[in-house]
């Protein structure tokens, strides 16, 4: 069977007025039908763009796509013809966004938002539309929905305009659905109902979703699998319960150690990555993650990393689990030498923020640099 | 709604009370006595004193205040001296030409001045784009009455295409009146279209930037229906508060184009009234002006209260 | 209005809670980049075409104001055997009703212009910047110095100047004095409107913690703050200023003849349309140059100066096309390379980060 979607070698180079910055550079991965596939990162790592290069929501003027993004079963959507691949976003392909707060028209209801979307893409008469709007909003278990119908996206409370923006992407029954950080805009009650929703809804079809979020508590879920990205690349591809048992990469290690969980001993202080994500002007040549990583050595700089399949001792057999590190078999072993040491902690990462600001990284100070610049130019 | 409307309408108060005591106040800026300047060298001291009495101005000034307030509230503008005739009756005359003028130059400006500017911000950036913009600098750059002057040298003195001077109200015929009213519509309607387009650019521009187009565009909508269903309705917010907002110095160009075209309207009679000193008059078009002004932008809220659902519902504090 | 794509305003943003201590070091820094800042904004001054153009012609107007007036005869001279007489050698510009040379009225006329212009824009800058900052600083004064103005700007501009000059009398000095009552609540306005954010900002609220003096903080902090803003609005002044005075001139209530000015010299022009185009051509020519200069001037300061206007203009669509395109060669080439095996010569990273030394901005703003 051929998967959903395919997507490899994608590359998104966006013009700007200073040159061209390259904001997913060699990205591939694919979703089969009833998968969920989790695109995770911090912000910044062109995870956004992913998504938006594969609805080709990118504006068309500045923004140059490679490589393929394959559709059910050969459809390249980067190489369809404008009217063609209009047909296919918010039909086969549904997306919903980050903010409901502005995703939705101000001036116009909920309702004529929904139906607007109905019959562009379905032969339905306006009152059909109508019934099968309501029906997606009884889905999406909004109070009263006959009611929202009429009402404007300002009179409605954040949960409820998500609600909305997710009758309006799935009202066509898409093949498809991309998410882009659905519940981050939202409070924490809320965010747990949505994904609750979503979690259901997706038992309802066998369509695939391709869920972005930079939170893994979110991952561990709703995802099936998943990507880590950063600085444009995907460092480590691999099934959930892989992800959070034997993470591989230095970053995702990182990024897991980082998140609060219940079993977390409260006393112990969490760890933190040094550093911010450096921009996409001041690449890497090396391994991108280099400057913030804790075992970085001579070799990880001196040229690009591969995605690789990790051999550790602790891989999983016959999930597929591939890494961009030169260092990821070794990595476990030193984790350990240096917790028999009495170093640290947790992976290898400080827990104290004063001694991770003391030792700032190129990055960071790179990036502290640049933030002092901008505040200048801003006055 | 009905509290957002109270809320526009209390702050219309404290604007025209400022608007009346600056046209009160005009009087009172004539250096000398005010009687004795209106009247010329020539008036003798009965007159001077005849008309002090009359204008009030040996009353307390706050009863001067007082009496010419409540007249004006009631229409009564008082008389101008040199006429001889109510404020109000000379200008019931003069307002017709003049509205007529501002109206159609005003529609000339939108039909011209939106498209502009939606063609400009879809093109941002291209020739076309540019093209529009530097007409549109060019635009607010020729001051109307010049515009007026270049027109008329060049269509009724080089190439006797149009008349140069006179009005011939509708009633006379619309091809008639068009005719004569052809280059003072250009002259005027250039710079409000100039504005127009301007602001429709940078209006479009801000709603593109907006999250809902990029959901219009995921929905799979056509450019056309983004455009303008969802960018136009938006962006038609910040345009029509630039029409409100421009209407009294339409009709005030539209006074400063009438003496280029010889047309009889508030233009020639504030001319008339300048050269004259005859400050009562002035004082009434003044007032009259920017009342109205004051009037049309409160039209504007209640307009604005209907396309957008959000100052309908919440009282729009925005 | 595209702060939302500017991403340096996000890392503004982000420095905000950065605490009381580095407010001082932030002013001292301020302080000593101004030299460097100035050199920068003469740079990219200098790149702004428009403005520059703009710039150019403002500054021939004004030579030809300055020193005009010494190279051609007098304006005023009467010379009844040579009325209407077209342009010629003797008179450029041809002559008037009265037999005066037009190009000696026309240059007399762009000394008037500029200097009332220039009076104006001076004298609105300086009531507008003390009623906007006071007026953004104290409540009572604000709901006070507001409505007057909100009842200032009800008038339309060339209708307030007129019936001021009713009542004034025409005089050069009444149409000055009239012009900065009409304008210099637009001044304010922008003043206050950008003293108001200005205020909000941590600096000041920390000088208030240090106890400095009310009118310390106003006159030293925030008077530079909004100053750029003011620039701009000015500029614009200057050109409605020069507008209105011609048209008031026009209408008969400016400057009063027998003294040119561009206005008046258009009314004399339009009584004899039929037989002297010359009349009304040359002074509307230089009216319309010097405001096109001065909108040329005025659009690109705010360009420069006011960093929630840029990228707006077209130029950046130029140089975001210009970098497609080489985007677009660089996916050809490792197409190229992939095919046909080879590395590049030059890592490709490492070119492309020695390429955007300078800020990117985010490439979903349209």
């Amino acid at each position: 069977m051929s998967n959903l979607l395919e997507v490899a070698d994608l590359r998104t180079s966006f013009a700007t007025e200073d040159g061209v910055v390259t904001a997913v550079d060699g990205v591939s991965f694919s979703v089969e039908r009833g998968e969920v596939l989790g695109i995770v990162g911090e912000s910044g790592c062109g995870k956004s763009v992913t998504a938006e290069s594969i609805m080709r929501l990118l504006d068309e003027d500045s923004t140059t796509y490679e490589g393929e993004v394959l559709f059910d079963g050969g459809t390249d959507l980067l190489n369809l013809p404008d009217d063609e691949m209009r047909r296919f976003r918010g039909g086969r392909l549904g997306m919903i966004f980050q903010d409901p707060m502005s995703s939705l028209n101000p001036v116009y209801t909920i309702g004529n938002q929904l139906i607007e979307a109905l019959r562009t893409h379905t032969d339905l008469d306006k009152k059909a539309a109508y019934s099968r709007a309501v029906e997606m909003l009884t889905l999406t278990r909004i109070p009263d929905p006959e009611l929202r119908m009429k009402q404007y996206p300002h009179q409605l409370s954040g949960g409820q305009r998500q609600r909305v923006v997710i009758a309006m992407a799935l009202c066509c029954e898409p093949d498809l659905i991309i998410a882009d950080e659905p519940t981050t805009a939202l409070d924490v009650t809320t965010q747990a109902k949505i994904l609750e929703l979503m979690a259901d809804l997706r038992h309802k079809s066998d369509a695939g979703t391709l869920f972005i979020t930079h939170d893994l508590g979110v991952v561990a879920e709703i995802c099936d699998r998943v990507i880590v990205m950063y600085l444009g690349q995907v460092i480590e591809d691999t099934d959930v319960h892989t992800l959070f048992n034997t993470p591989a990469h230095p970053y995702t290690r990182g990024l897991l150690a980082s998140t609060p969980s219940v079993e977390t001993d409260n006393s112990q202080d969490l760890p933190i990555i040094p550093g911010a994500v450096p921009t996409l002007k001041q690449v890497p040549y090396g391994c991108r993650f280099a400057a913030r990583c804790p075992f970085a050595i001579e070799a990880c700089r001196e040229a690009p990393v591969e995605l690789r399949e990790y051999a550790g001792e602790d891989a999983v057999e016959g999930v597929g689990h591939k890494v961009r590190c030169i260092r990821a078999e070794e990595i476990p072993g030193l984790i350990a030498e240096q917790e028999r040491r009495g170093g640290e902690s947790a992976d290898g990462f400080a827990t104290d923020i004063a001694e991770a600001e003391e030792a700032p990284t190129e990055a960071a100070e790179h990036a502290e640099a640049e933030m002092k610049a901008a505040e200048e130019d801003q006055k | 709604m009905a509290g957002y409307l109270l809320q526009r309408a209390l702050a219309l108060v404290p604007v025209l009370a400022v608007v009346s005591v600056v046209t009160f106040g005009l009087i009172y800026f004539m250096p000398g006595d005010a009687a004795a300047t209106m009247l010329g060298p020539e008036a003798t001291q009965e007159q001077i004193e005849a008309l002090r009495e009359s204008l009030g101005l040996n009353d307390p000034i706050w009863v001067q205040f007082w009496s010419w307030l409540t007249a004006a509230v009631t229409g009564d503008l008082g008389t101008s001296i040199f006429m001889n005739r109510p404020v109000t009756e000379v200008l019931m005359d003069a307002l017709g030409p003049t509205i007529h003028l501002a109206i159609q130059a005003q529609l000339l400006a939108i039909i011209i001045g939106v498209p502009a500017g939606i063609l400009a911000a879809r093109k941002q950036g291209t020739g076309t784009d540019q093209t529009v913009m530097v007409g549109a600098l060019m635009g607010i750059s020729v001051p109307s009455f010049l515009l007026g002057l270049f027109l008329m040298l060049l269509f009724g003195v080089i190439l006797g295409w149009l008349p140069v001077a006179g009005y011939r109200p509708i009633e006379d015929g619309i091809g008639e009146s068009l005719q004569y009213l052809a280059l003072p519509t250009i002259a005027l309607g250039a710079m409000q279209a100039a504005l127009i387009a301007r602001m429709t650019r940078t209006a479009m521009l801000d709603t593109f930037s907006k999250n809902y187009m990029k959901t219009a565009k995921a929905k799979g909508l056509k450019d056309r229906v983004s455009l303008y269903k969802h960018a136009l309705r938006n962006a038609s917010l910040p345009i029509i508060t630039t029409i409100g907002q421009t209407l009294g110095t339409l009709v005030a160009g539209a006074a400063v184009v009438e003496t280029v075209f010889n047309i009889p309207g508030i233009g020639q009679l504030i001319v008339n009234s300048v050269e004259r000193r005859d400050v009562v008059v002035i004082q009434g078009v003044v007032l009259m002006i920017a009342v109205s002004y004051v009037l049309i932008n409160f039209l504007v809220d209640i307009l604005y209260s209907v396309l957008d659902p959000r100052v309908r519902f919440t009282g729009g504090d925005s | 209005m595209s702060t939302e794509n500017d991403p340096r305003a996000g890392a503004a943003g982000a420095s905000g809670p950065a605490g009381k201590d580095d407010i001082t070091v932030g002013s001292l820094n301020r302080f000593n980049k101004t030299r460097s800042r100035r050199s920068k904004f003469l740079r990219r001054f200098a790149a702004h075409k428009l403005a520059i153009t703009g710039g150019t012609i403002l500054t021939f107007v004004a030579l030809v104001a300055i020193f005009g007036p010494m190279l051609t005869g007098s304006p005023t001279a009467v010379d009844a055997a040579n009325r209407l007489q077209g342009p010629s050698a003797d008179h450029w510009f041809g002559t008037d009703n009265y037999g005066r040379d037009v190009l000696a009225r026309v240059v007399e006329g762009a000394r008037v212009s500029l200097l009332v212009g220039a009076i104006t824009a001076l004298l609105t800058s300086i009531f507008g910047l003390a009623i906007g900052l006071y007026a953004a600083y104290n409540r009572v004064a604000d709901a006070i110095l507001m409505r007057i103005s909100d009842g200032l700007m009800a008038f339309p501009g060339i209708l307030l100047a007129i019936a001021i000059m009713a009542a004034l009398g025409q005089h050069s000095t009444n149409v000055v004095i009239a012009l900065t009552i009409v304008f210099t609540p637009y001044v304010a306005r922008i003043v206050r409107s950008s003293a108001l954010v200005v205020k909000e900002q941590t600096f000041i609220e920390a000088l208030h913690a240090q106890g400095a003096s009310r009118s310390r903080i106003i006159w030293i902090n925030m008077a530079p703050n909004v100053l750029s803003p003011m620039i701009v609005q000015a500029t614009f002044v200057f050109a409605d200023s020069i507008i209105t005075e011609a048209a008031l001139s026009f209408l008969g209530a400016g400057v009063p003849p027998p003294a040119p000015s561009w206005g008046n010299m258009l009314l004399d022009g339009k009584t004899v349309i039929y037989n002297a185009w010359w009349m009304t051509l040359f002074p509307g020519l230089f009216i319309m140059a010097t405001i096109l200069a001065i909108n040329l001037l005025g659009d690109g300061l705010r360009d420069l100066l006011d960093p929630t206007y840029k990228g707006k203009g077209a130029t950046g669509r130029k140089k975001r096309k210009a970098a497609k395109k080489a985007a677009e060669a660089a996916a050809a080439q490792r197409e190229k390379e992939a095919v046909g095996g080879t590395q590049p010569v030059v890592p490709a990273q490492a070119t492309r980060a020695a390429e955007f030394e300078t800020t990117s901005r985010r490439p979903e703003g349209q």
